[in-house]
């Protein structure tokens, strides 16, 4: 490919690649070249690796700063077998060294420190890791350089160890004793303190809903077989009661959990605790109990069915619980062994042995013969019940007295809760009514595959809500619309729902447009030629087949006479009409931000060189017969998107459509991720079998509310480019050098993009991009 | 296309569908090779309401029939159980892409130096009376479904332009057609014109008990891990908005029952023809497993467990 980044040139003052030895103290100089040929030899660095060698000598261009010596010692010192892989990714090569150029700039001993890190435990041993702990040092970086180093020191150790919310926890416990004490901060993340140690054991084996959630609501739908929502119990805030043990609630069609479960000294029993109590109050929903009414604070509660006093609840509740571990069993045998498991290990627990005996009793799977008469009576009067009215129902008084007769205790106080069974009981009331659906974790995946694909899909599962706009800018042109979308935050790792507003407009065609310049016609009339015979024949036949649809009678006139001379001719007089059409759809966009009004080496202005390069496509699309939308996009933070229309996909190539692509000037920033979203879109409602965007963007993503030191846009940009490939629909960049590989690895995947040194070329390259990619 | 060929053209015989070259066109042969198309065994068919006598009725009525539902769902059984019912032989198309006109009606082939014409499979229907069905019809273009238009409506021919012959139907002559609208693309969707000519009979998966049945029937189950294997397929359906929008066919419920049969542990077996059929998203098929194992196995023998969270 001739568009790839030029190799840095060799420097004839020192060594090569652009590095002056001599910029080295020169007491190091020896150990530099010897380093560097030694990488070089290693083919680690070279001319085959543009990306990681441009970051490479990026980072050993800074030894001007004689101070600096003893940092670049150290990375070179850092590039051990052990951390080699680090350069086959180079987009988390660039940010392992940009952040320890960045702590080296503030102060160059830490740089140092920062890369014996590296070289002594390293940062860790997949991609994710490093990753992970790049992203919580830089985090820490913001409160204090050396708070992240302690970190770093030990973060191997913690990936090693943790999962990676885990990890999150463990620097969140480290930021607060930080701001305590910020010596004993540094300690805790290097891991010197015992409560340190004990944290780390704690959430080592920990399972943390964070972890399992999709899996849960999943199962939690499967088995409830209606919508039930999963959420963690901190959106009930303070309104759980203390002490009764409670683990899981379910109030008005949301389970709520607890967010981490540290319940065993084994991991995978914490998780099992989790299913368990997913498998608890999906029955208990198809069983008609308690939980399956509603709010208590606003329906009835328990007490109300059950009657008055302590017993009569407490009937209720041994009753109920019978009955639906009884349901559980019945339904899913295999959960049985499960529930056995977490009611011994409930009874054994500190609180379970606390509790009454009956309790115990009354939710074991058959009677081990201990079952007082009372609450065998009970149990069998009930278990047949078919929701908790009827069982309610039930509780007869010579019940009750046969209950406090062989189970006097039962009046005294009401039961606890058992940790994975839905507690009816835990609301303090009375309680203002809590916000909690809002933070609710939706059974549902974040993002469905439904961008704008069905028209079926609600609007909170990604279909972008079309909403009018306050103000129209322009009263002649069609009004604007906002479409609603979301935005992925690496951080956060969810979506910030309806995050970004994109406005869709046409602009005014620019009738004082110059023609297009000649040079760019004859371009255009080339390329339109070299579509046109490309152009599948929608009506041509194909002949000469041995089997087809018609005889060709010419053919088979010529096959009668050579039969006549040859024993054997070829029989090829049919013919098919040729079904293979071309049926695809292509978005062309392109970037409009500020920086495209720049002038290129070549003379003409960034934005110029991509309308040309647009109109000769276009061109070329008008013979081939190609559906194409050619768009533009800009933004001025995440609520001002704006999505320019040039060309829709039923338009024509024409004077108003280049006029159209005249009228704009470049401007704002570039935000690429709604850009692609809506483009997707439009494409989601072709008729085409395939459907492609190209996007030409000048610069990186940067807009209002990006941090500059992330990757954050980048994750957007290829949730995006995931959200658009669900869909059926491929995504395809074409950018200048102002994105590296690096940056454009993140954004798209491998293969699916191109740099250009020079936009000069576009306009030629382009046609000849689209033809590999699609013909 | 030259027009030289007289509308009297002799007929001759189709092909057979073991591509048997034509004999002569005599009534008696085109009733033979209408014969080969005759299923020989009854089908096992389970029914799921009263989809027999509606298509009994519509048979009767001479209207076509349109069958609607998911993938697997026994669409294309029924319409081997009725034919069979009905004592009529059935010609099957499966749609696709590439299908053209003449695909369905027919071909001049030249042979024993003469250009004969060959029916298509629906010609051959039109002209002996039989069930022509047209499997999976959305994934044919739209002008080669035009072809069926005259035929069902109220004239019940069909033009054949190539000889310029005119076919009045049989009176044993019926379409059917069946199609998934789950596809819900716009590409793919069914055309007005051509849908409401059609009395339409939707199929859904069937209710736990009759998906059972006919577990137990196919794949020869006792009724008790039937009923499970129904179970796990009502609860996999409730994944809608997972990912898993088709739910799961019968077909596979039935393909994990002889998995059984064959001796596989049930767990094994619905892993092979269940999770990993349906997803490759690892924790879509962990929640499967889950719902297997609660359902045909043990929680607790969990390799799930041990498995480091994706
Ligand atoms: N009602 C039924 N009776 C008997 N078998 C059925 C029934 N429904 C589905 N099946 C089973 O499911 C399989 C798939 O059914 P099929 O008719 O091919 O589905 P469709 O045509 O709807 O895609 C059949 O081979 C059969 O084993
Ligand atoms: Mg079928």
């Amino acid at each position: 490919m001739t568009t790839a980044m030029a190799a840095p040139t060799p420097d004839h003052g020192g060594l090569s690649h652009g590095f002056a030895l001599d910029q080295v103290g020169w007491a190091h100089r020896d150990l530099f070249e010897r380093a560097i040929g030694d990488l070089m030899a290693r083919g680690l660095i070279g001319p085959e690796r543009r990306e990681v060698t441009a970051t490479f000598f990026g980072l050993l261009r800074q030894a001007d700063r004689g101070s600096w010596d003893h940092v670049l010692r150290r990375f070179l010192g850092a590039l051990t077998p052990r951390n080699e892989w680090l350069l086959e990714v180079p987009a988390l090569f660039a940010d392992v060294v940009g952040l320890g150029r960045d702590l080296a700039a503030r102060r160059p001993h830490r740089g140092g420190r920062f890369f014996a890190i590296l070289a002594e435990k390293g940062l860790g041993e997949t991609p994710a890791q490093v990753r992970l702990a790049l992203d919580q040092a830089r985090r820490l970086c913001g409160l204090d350089d050396d708070l992240a180093l302690a970190f770093l020191e030990g973060s191997a150790e913690l990936s090693r160890r943790l999962q990676p919310g885990a990890i999150e926890a463990f620097v969140d416990a480290g930021v607060a004793a930080y701001g305590r004490q910020p010596q004993s901060g540094r300690a805790f993340l290097e891991g010197r303190l015992e409560s340190a140690a004990a944290l780390l054991a704690a959430l080592s084996r920990e399972c943390r809903l964070q972890d399992r959630r999709s899996a849960l609501a999943a199962l939690l739908q499967a088995l409830a077989g209606s919508r039930l929502e999963l959420a963690p119990r901190t959106a009930l805030g303070g309104l759980l009661l203390e002490g009764r043990g409670t683990g899981s609630v379910c109030l008005d069609g949301v389970l709520y959990l607890p967010e981490s479960v540290c319940r065993s000294e084994h991991r995978h029993e914490n998780r099992a605790w989790y299913t368990l109590a997913v498998v608890c109050a999906a029955a208990a929903w198809r069983l008609g109990a308690f939980c399956r009414l509603g709010d208590p604070r606003r329906g009835p509660r328990l007490g109300d069915l059950a009657g008055p006093g302590n017993l009569r609840l407490n009937a209720l509740i041994l009753a109920e619980g019978s009955r639906l571990l009884a349901g559980v069993r019945r339904l899913w045998p295999g959960a049985r062994g499960l529930l056995r498991a977490g009611l011994a290990g409930e009874w054994q627990s500190p609180a379970g042995a606390a509790r009454p005996e009956v309790l115990w009793q009354a939710l074991a799977e058959d009677d081990p013969g201990g079952r007082p008469d009372g609450l065998r009576r009970l149990l069998a009067a009930t278990a047949d019940a078919a929701t908790v009215f009827e069982t309610a129902a039930r509780l007869e008084d010579g019940l009750i007295e046969a209950l406090r007769r062989d189970c006097p205790d039962l009046a005294d106080a009401v039961l606890p809760a058992v940790s994975f069974i839905p507690d009816d009981l835990a609301l303090a009331e009375p309680a203002p009514r809590p916000d909690a659906r809002r933070s609710v974790i939706t059974a549902a995946p974040p993002r469905p595959d439904a961008v704008g694909a069905g028209s079926t899909a609600p609007v909170e599962a990604g279909q972008p809500e079309a909403l009018p706009a306050e103000a129209a800018e322009d009263d002649d042109a069609a009004p604007p619309t906002a479409f609603v979308y979301d935005e992925w935050s690496q951080d956060d790792q969810d979506y910030r729902r309806g995050h970004c507003l994109v406005f869709e407009s046409i602009p005014e065609p620019l009738e004082t447009a110059p023609a297009p310049p000649p040079e760019l016609a004859v371009e255009a009339r080339r390329v339109r030629a070299a579509f046109e015979r490309l152009r599948p024949e929608a009506l041509r036949r194909e002949r000469f087949l041995c089997d087809g649809d018609a005889i060709d009678h010419d053919r088979l006139l010529r096959a009668l006479v050579e039969r006549r001379i040859d024993p054997s001719p070829r029989f090829d007089i049919y013919e098919k009409p040729r079904v293979n059409r071309r049926d695809l759809a292509v978005a062309l966009l392109l970037d409009l931000s500020g920086s495209t009004g720049e002038a290129t080496a070549a003379g003409p202005r960034r934005l110029d060189l991509e309308r040309q390069a647009a109109a000769v496509l276009a061109e070329g699309l008008d013979a081939l017969g190609d559906r194409l939308l050619m768009g533009g996009f800009r933004s001025r933070g995440p609520r001002d998107c704006a999505f320019v229309v040039f060309k829709g996909f039923d338009e024509p190539w024409s004077t108003l459509t280049w006029q159209r692509l005249q009228a704009v000037q470049p401007g704002d920033s570039t935000r690429i991720g709604p850009a692609l979203r809506h483009a997707g879109w439009r494409l989601g409602q072709t008729a085409c079998r395939q459907r492609l965007i190209l996007m030409i963007t000048d610069g990186k993503p940067m807009d209002v509310g990006y941090e500059p030191a992330t990757h954050q846009a980048h994750h957007d940009v290829r949730k995006a480019c995931e959200e658009n490939a669900r869909l059926g629909i491929r995504t395809f960049a074409i950018s200048t050098e102002a994105n590296s590989a690096a940056d454009l690895e993140i954004m798209v995947s491998t293969p699916r993009f191109v740099i250009l040194p020079e936009l000069r070329d576009l306009p030629r390259l382009l046609p000849r991009l689209y033809g590999r990619l699609t013909l | 296309m030259p027009e030289t060929t007289p509308t009297t053209a002799p007929h001759h015989a189709a092909s057979a569908p073991d591509g048997a070259p034509p004999t002569a066109g005599t009534p008696e042969a085109a009733a033979a090779r209408l014969d080969a198309f005759r299923l020989r065994q009854a089908p096992t068919y389970i029914p799921q309401g009263e989809e027999e006598a509606v298509f009994a009725a519509a048979f009767s009525a001479r209207l076509p029939v349109l069958l609607k539902g998911p993938t697997g769902c026994g669409k294309t059984r029924f319409v081997e159980h009725m034919a069979y019912r009905l004592g009529l032989p059935l010609i099957t198309v499966a749609c696709h892409e590439d299908l053209t006109a003449a695909d369905l009606v027919g071909r001049f082939v030249f042979r024993d130096n003469e250009t004969l014409w060959q029916d298509g499979p629906l010609t051959v229907a039109v002209r002996g009376g039989g069930l022509c069905y047209l499997d999976e019809i959305v994934e044919a273009r739209k002008d080669t479904t035009v072809v069926i238009h005259s035929l069902t409506d109220d004239r019940r021919m069909l033009a054949i332009d190539k000889t310029g012959e005119v076919i009045q139907a049989h009176p044993r002559f019926m379409v059917v057609l069946s199609y998934n609208p789950g596809y819900q693309s716009l590409v793919k969707d069914l055309k007005h014109s051509t849908r409401q000519r059609f009395v339409s009979l939707q199929f859904d998966h069937p209710a736990v008990p009759v998906e059972a049945r006919i577990i137990a029937a196919e794949a020869g189950l006792t009724a008790a891990d039937s009923h499970r294997l129904a179970e796990v397929g009502a609860r996999l359906r409730e994944l809608r908005g997972f990912g898993l929008e088709e739910g799961v066919s019968t077909r596979l419920l039935v393909y994990a029952g002889r998995l059984m049969r064959a001796g596989l542990a049930p767990v094994e077996a619905c892993r092979a023809a269940l999770s990993q059929t349906l997803t490759d998203d690892a924790a879509m098929a962990e929640t499967i497993d889950d719902i297997v194992r609660l359902h045909v196995g043990d929680l607790m023998d969990d390799h799930g467990h041990g498995r480091a969270d994706a």
